[in-house]
């Protein structure tokens, strides 16, 4: 049953988790991006405008054609069509996104250099 | 150069971490299956974010780490896709630090990137590594229960004497192969179980019968 609440990206994590496929298994299995998948379920990427895209992430979701969970899933990538990911990013707090602590080879700390360069990698991502 | 905080790492002994994980497995693993499906825990059960970031060791020797709000935890892409063990492990030790330091992560709401500077370079270097050593262990406790290091030790230590090599003898060729064994049992590397081979005074045990 969907839950109106949900945008896309959480229904899409939604059903995969559903699936009982973490995220690397889902797209190993599918031959999918897991990068961009995480940036679709966290909805740093749109919704794919394509009818045929949205069919082809559909099909390994196994949202069945006519289901009620088929429709929301359609609904969700329309509403969020025209919204573009420089808007979907600037949503997000980059202060929630970092660090506090780094698993590093030897336990060390990140130079304060490096800290800027990771600041810029994070917006990217 | 930034004035040092007051933060304090929780004092934690290896033993008091041991009991930590082992609660851990009970509330998240109760039946105890090797190799521990932590992607599983850490996705299904936390609802945590698993974020594969290219370049994160390459560009800054970081092989993972967990966003401020707890709700990311971000592992270079070359592990996540290419090294499993190595993956697996950054993962229970970044659960390790959301267990074992989430009052840390709690206390800490950034306003902005001044304010989060300010206090990375204020944690003094000890605390630091004090923390990581924390979660160090914990990940290994985690991935590789103590019961089932016990059990399979034994195993191939008797397997090893079944085919008439003396342990005693061949010791560090025979626990090199004992420990190439249990690293595919368990899904972790070599030197995770050497360090936990050590902890649990397994060697030792056998040890005493050495020449």
């Amino acid at each position: 049953m969907a839950d109106e609440n949900k945008n896309f990206g959480e229904f899409f994590k939604g059903r995969r988790v559903a699936l009982g496929k973490t995220l690397r298994q889902f797209c190993i299995d599918n031959k999918l991006d897991p990068g961009n998948i995480s940036k679709l379920e966290r909805g740093l990427l749109p919704p794919p405008h394509s009818r045929e895209k949205l069919e082809e992430y559909a099909r390994p979701l196994k949202i069945k054609k006519g289901t009620d969970d088929w429709y929301t899933f359609f609904d969700l990538a329309a509403a969020e069509t025209g919204r573009i990911p420089e808007e979907l990013i600037a949503k997000e707090n980059i202060v929630e996104k970092l660090p506090i602590l780094f698993r590093t080879l030897r336990g060390q700390k990140v130079p304060e250099d490096k800290l800027e360069e990771l600041i810029k990698k994070l917006r990217g991502e | 150069m930034a004035k040092e905080n007051d933060l304090e790492a929780p004092v934690l002994s290896y033993e008091d971490i041991r009991k930590r994980a082992d609660a851990f497995l009970h509330e998240k693993h109760s039946e105890r299956s090797i190799p521990v499906p932590i992607e599983e825990i850490v996705e299904f059960q936390f609802g945590i974010n698993i974020v594969p970031l290219p370049g994160l060791h390459k560009g800054f020797e970081i092989d993972g780490f967990t966003s401020s709000d707890m709700k990311s935890i971000f592992v270079d892409e070359s592990f996540y896709g290419n090294i499993p063990k190595r993956y697996r492990f950054t993962l229970a030790h970044e659960i390790g630090h959301i267990v074992l330091h989430k009052n840390l992560y709690r206390k800490n709401n950034f306003k902005d990137i001044v304010e989060w500077k300010k206090f990375i370079n204020s944690i003094p270097i000890q605390t630091h590594r004090w923390l990581e050593y924390q979660a160090y262990a914990f990940g290994g406790l985690v991935l590789v229960p103590s019961e089932h290091l016990q059990r399979l030790s034994d195993k191939y230590v008797k397997r090893i004497r079944k085919e008439g090599i003396s342990l005693e003898d061949n010791w560090d060729f025979c626990w090199e192969y004992i420990a190439a064994q249990l690293a595919k049992d368990f899904d972790v590397s070599s030197q995770v179980i050497d360090k936990r081979l050590e902890k649990d005074g397994i060697k030792e045990r056998y040890q005493t019968h050495k020449k």
